[in-house]
């Protein structure tokens, strides 16, 4: 089989723009303040894959692409690389459609990256079969369901939706001690799943009365759902939609009155939503997954987070999204890995690494293992704790230490 | 809290879709056509009015427009209706004008290519920073029956009630109204009195426009501003307008509050009787609503263009054997030679154009409009997944019984569509495509949750005809060849039965069922038997599809890619089985597609693109541009050709000439052409 050399072409120019970009350094970024690089990486680049879902009505996720290639930058620029080399993305958009995945994934096993990073793509698990099957890891930042979940040579550094909610579990059980539960579930066969696998694990501690109320993710009007959530007088209400879901949610509690403690996923701290529900979010419990500028402002990781973000993304600290922060986080979280692939970085010896890693320092994060332990039932995450923040006067405060499952 | 009490909450939702279902009617009374892009135009002005209120930046199909404050809540909403109403003006002007007596087909079409270009331009122009709105009416609690929320909602349903009122008294009071009216019953009569339809109907539309956008913008802060979503509120809409029998805007209007709260009414009966299905529901409810409404008052709904339908002609298809091997040929040859992109752009182009074929068949010959055959397609994959994953069974027997599901699920479909036609039948396969997603493919008994649902390789005689595995690079040559295979024989199988006596009789019945009844045609039965074809091959063109994925989620098939597939075949030509070969080129992931991303780097405006093209199509030329090839191509090709012949030949080819020119020109408009 022959290769047009167009193609071949193609993807060389763009390997030259992008080592010429990077060479360049702090004068082709957005800002206008990004800094002279203290460190810069100069030998040959590394180029990992990047596919993100963008540009799509079903949904997109450009932060996440964002907050990754600021880490990059910032890694070239201030940290010399990966021993001494720098990092380039491959990047390819999908659009949630299994062909745009099929079609990303090929162009990443034709470029013969030693490692394939995915932002959020709907129809993940299709490209994960053509990525596998060429032997190259597989690190998708948000995972969400089949291959992402359970796939082998499939790595995840933040737990998701299963995550989160084995966290929640604890928290309800040990701390609100609710005796009666309801689920505000997500109506797709994920979002459903997810549920159920919560339901079980409330119920295994003991929770009697675990429901579930069902809501399509494209509704229009949440009143009648959380009114639908609260009959009965539940002691808690786990709810499982993301942002910008969460802001219609926490208004429509508020509009209905209700006191029932409210418990919210990650994205829900994203400073858009929280200034769209103004008061509404008040008093609500949300589980985080990383560190953020507005939990732990003081961390060093966070630090370099809002410095990179601003320098190399012209994005200000108060604009951060969670997004933005997982894509930052994961991507240097990988970078580490990078480092302990050896001299000769192939998909290989990534791989090796990967599943060599024990007790690692995340970034932005708890520390990680990728035995397949860390969280009960997904072997693909290699760090499943959380922490749940709650909300006082607009701004998130620590409730609760790292758990978890 | 009870039944009653879930009602009232579900008013918010009930506004939107009176809003839409008033804009619906008003438009169809005046131009003929079921608007499925209204979603999507309100849409994109609520985002205008989330970015100007928030930024003071006007947001432009081109361009934008930087008003340096954040002005008031009333002046954005003047500006964005002001801009609102430009965009319909030019919608109607450009699209559906010049399809005022155009078949049905092309006016559906048009209206689906609408619909996408808008929610494309609306990605490309918005991109996805999730945007809300805050508050605009006041919204603190309020108990009503029991229930508590929000007096917004409340508001809301007054603000669509009193709209709908409002265009009901100026419609049947007003001499404007009823001019509008009159029009649209019959136009030669309105012109012989001196009235002007085309300007009277832009007035409809222009109405339409301003009622679904200032509505949208006033239930915005309520709702998921998320594109894919939005556009699709247009079904229940649809269920509202049917109510109304597509002419009254009061009872569509009241229709819509009453289906937006049952939807809400649903959520305390899936939990009080837990033996109803307890998913899928609600988006099942309009689907039934439509269908029951089309069962009940089919007849006494106002249909257009029925008597004298110009319907792009369907050719003959006489089977060249030199051009057809050659064409096989050149791609068994190439399979093997091209990238891997390029070969999964191939295959990809060969699963979807079986996929046309079926539509060829239903649409181009039976003539009845589908927008659904991914739902068959999606019965057939999940069916091939179960049986071959959970049931182990091997290869050609598992996808006979996917396709055979189909084929029953698509006769079982065929039959109480048999009273419907047109652009009735398009809104009920539009209701039915969206209900069989949310039943079906979201029910997790179905599609096996957080793991999906794998498609094991096919493989025979422990010979693996798969799309992946081994060594070899992804898509296997192997795998091509088998589409390869599969798709010629759908091809030559479509193309004989054009040539044969049903595939007469299927388009007798498309040209006229009376007149094909009076010639002893059983129009029934053809269209039975033409939908279980149809279903048969969107069974093929599915279980092809899975096998290429290797793992099925709900998206897989869903009612956009139901949408994208009209899209494609129509564009290549939706009469002939070359044009299902073109429209499987076009259609996504195919070898256009990966050529807009590897030469011209335009795949993310590819939708856009397509849909442009696809309205340009429904207006110039509506056999698609296979037909524009036949028509202009290879007559000049033959003409070539005869040139060089000598004068014996000249002579016998001279009663051929005079033949082919009379199949080549457009049937002749016997109306008289309208203002």
């Amino acid at each position: 089989m022959t290769r047009p050399k167009r193609l071949v072409g193609g993807l060389a120019l763009a390997a030259m723009l992008l080592s010429g970009a990077a060479a360049c350094g702090d004068g082709e970024a957005e800002g206008t303040g990004a800094p002279a690089a203290a460190n810069k990486a100069t030998g040959e680049p590394i180029r990992i894959g990047f596919i993100n879902q963008e540009q799509a009505a079903s949904g997109s996720f450009p932060d996440l692409r964002t907050g990754a290639s600021a880490a990059a930058e910032y890694l070239n620029n201030q940290q010399g690389g990966v021993d001494g080399r720098p990092v380039e993305f491959v990047n390819c958009t999908v659009d949630g459609s299994p062909e745009a995945s099929q079609r990303c994934a090929n162009q990443m096993v034709e470029a013969k990256v030693p490692l394939v990073i995915s932002g959020l793509d709907f129809s993940g698990p299709s490209a994960t079969a053509i990525i596998r099957a060429a032997g190259i890891p597989y690190v998708p930042i948000l995972p969400i369901q089949g291959t992402d979940l359970t796939g082998d040579g499939v790595f995840a550094f933040l737990g998701g939706s299963p995550g989160q909610f084995a966290g929640v579990a604890g928290y309800v059980t040990d701390e609100i001690k609710a005796g009666k539960v309801t689920i505000l579930a997500n109506d797709t066969p994920p979002g459903v799943a997810a549920a159920e696998s919560l339901q079980k694990v409330l119920t295994a501690k003991k929770v009697s009365d675990v429901q579930i109320v069902k809501e399509s993710p494209t509704a229009t009007d949440f009143t009648a759902s959380v009114t639908a959530a609260n009959d009965g007088s539940p002691d808690a209400i786990v709810v499982m939609f993301v942002s910008p879901s969460c802001s219609l949610i926490m208004q429509s509690a508020q509009s209905l009155g209700i006191r029932t403690q409210m418990i919210y996923p990650s994205s829900c701290l994203d400073p858009a939503n929280l200034e769209a529900a103004g008061a509404a979010a008040d008093g609500a419990l949300i589980t985080t997954e990383q560190l953020s500028p507005q939990t732990d402002p003081d961390d060093p990781d966070v630090s370099t987070l809002v410095t990179a973000m601003k320098d190399y993304a012209d994005v200000a600290e108060d604009e951060i999204t969670s997004s933005h922060t997982n894509g930052f986080g994961v991507a240097m979280t990988v970078f580490g890995v990078l480092g302990r692939a050896g001299k000769d970085v192939t998909a290989a010896s990534v791989l090796k690494a990967l599943k060599a890693s024990k007790d690692q320092d995340g970034f932005l994060d708890d520390s990680y293992t990728c035995d397949g332990t860390a969280l009960t039932g997904v072997p693909t995450v290699c760090n499943g704790s959380v922490r749940i923040v709650r909300i006082e006067g607009g701004k998130p405060v620590p409730a609760s230490d790292w758990t978890t499952s | 809290m009870d039944f009653l009490s879930f009602v009232i909450l579900g008013l918010g939702s009930g506004a939107i879709y009176a809003a839409f279902a008033t804009g619906i009617v008003l438009v169809h009374r005046a131009s003929g056509v079921i608007h499925f892009g209204f979603g999507a135009t309100a849409l994109f002005g609520v985002l205008q009015y989330a970015d100007l209120r928030r930024h003071g930046i006007l947001v432009l199909p081109v361009g934008h427009i930087d008003l340096g404050t954040e002005p008031s809540v009333a002046l954005c909403v003047l500006l964005v209706l002001a801009h609102a109403l430009l965009f319909t003006l030019l919608i109607y002007l450009l699209c559906f004008a010049p399809l005022h007596a155009a078949p049905p087909l092309a006016r559906v079409v048009a209206s689906v290519g609408v619909m996408l270009a808008v929610q494309a331009l609306i990605v490309a122009r918005f991109g996805s920073a999730p945007r809300s709105v805050a508050a605009i009416l006041p919204n603190k609690p309020v108990t009503v029956l029991g229930a508590t929320l929000p007096r917004d909602r409340l508001y809301l349903a007054a603000v669509a009630l009193l709209f709908a009122a409002a265009l009901h008294l100026w419609s049947t009071r007003t001499r404007f109204g009823k001019a509008t009216r009159g029009a649209a019953e019959n136009e030669k009569a309105a012109i012989l009195l001196g009235l002007r339809p085309r300007w009277l109907a832009a007035v409809s539309w222009l109405l339409a426009g301003a009622v679904v956008t200032v509505v949208g913008i006033l239930i915005a802060p309520t709702t998921s501003l998320e594109a894919g979503s939005f556009t699709l509120l247009i079904v229940p809409a649809l269920g509202a307008a049917l109510v109304g029998r597509l002419s009254s805007v009061a009872v569509a209007a009241v229709a819509g509050l009453v289906l937006g709260g049952l939807q809400s009414g649903l959520l305390y009966l899936t939990r009080e009787f837990s033996w109803l299905p307890q998913n899928g529901l609600k988006q099942g409810l309009p689907f039934l609503l439509v269908v029951l409404m089309l069962m009940v008052a089919g007849r006494r709904l106002p249909g257009r263009g029925t008597a004298q339908d110009r319907l792009p002609p369907a050719p003959a298809g006489r089977l060249r054997p030199v051009p057809i091997a050659a064409a096989v040929a050149a791609a068994a040859i190439g399979l093997p030679l091209l990238s891997s992109q390029w070969r999964l752009g191939m295959i990809t182009s060969g699963v979807a154009a079986v996929l046309c074929l079926s539509l060829v068949v239903l649409t181009g010959f039976v003539g009845q409009i589908s927008l659904a055959q991914m739902s068959l397609a999606g019965v057939a994959g999940f069916t091939l997944s179960k049986v071959t994953a959970d049931g182990g069974v091997p290869f050609p027997v598992g996808p006979l019984i996917a396709v055979l599901a189909a084929t029953a699920l698509g006769l079982l479909v065929a039959v109480p569509a048999l009273r419907v036609r047109g652009l009735h039948l398009a809104v009920v396969t539009l209701a039915a495509a969206v209900a069989i997603e949310e039943f079906i493919f979201k029910n997790p008994k179905v599609t096996g949750g957080l793991s999906g649902s794998t498609v094991p390789q096919p493989e025979i005689f422990g010979f693996s005809l798969g799309i992946r595995g081994g060594a070899e690079d992804f898509p296997r040559v192997t795998f091509g060849y088998f589409v390869l295979v599969v798709t010629v024989a759908t091809a030559l199988a479509v193309a004989a039965l054009r040539r044969h006596e049903l595939g007469r009789r299927m388009l007798a019945v498309r040209g006229s069922e009376r007149a094909a009844a009076a010639a002893g045609i059983n129009a029934a039965r053809v269209k039975l038997t033409g939908a279980a074809i149809s279903s048969a091959l969107a069974g093929v063109g599915g279980t092809l599809l899975a096998y290429q994925q290797g793992q099925l989620s709900y998206a897989s098939y869903s009612t956009f890619t139901s949408l994208g597939l009209l899209v494609a075949v129509y564009l290549g030509g939706i009469t002939s089985v070359s044009g299902a070969l073109l429209g499987g080129t076009l259609y996504s992931g195919g070898l256009v597609s990966v050529a807009l991303h590897e030469w011209a780097g335009l795949g993310d405006y590819e939708t856009l693109i397509l849909s442009i093209g696809l309205i340009i199509v429904a207006i110039r030329s509506p056999d698609g541009l296979a037909g524009l090839t036949r028509q202009r191509l290879t007559p000049r090709l033959r003409q070539l050709a005869r040139r060089t012949t000598t004068t014996e030949s000249i002579a016998v080819a001279e009663p051929i000439a005079v033949r082919e020119s009379t199949t080549t020109t457009k049937e002749v408009n016997p109306h008289v052409a309208a203002g």
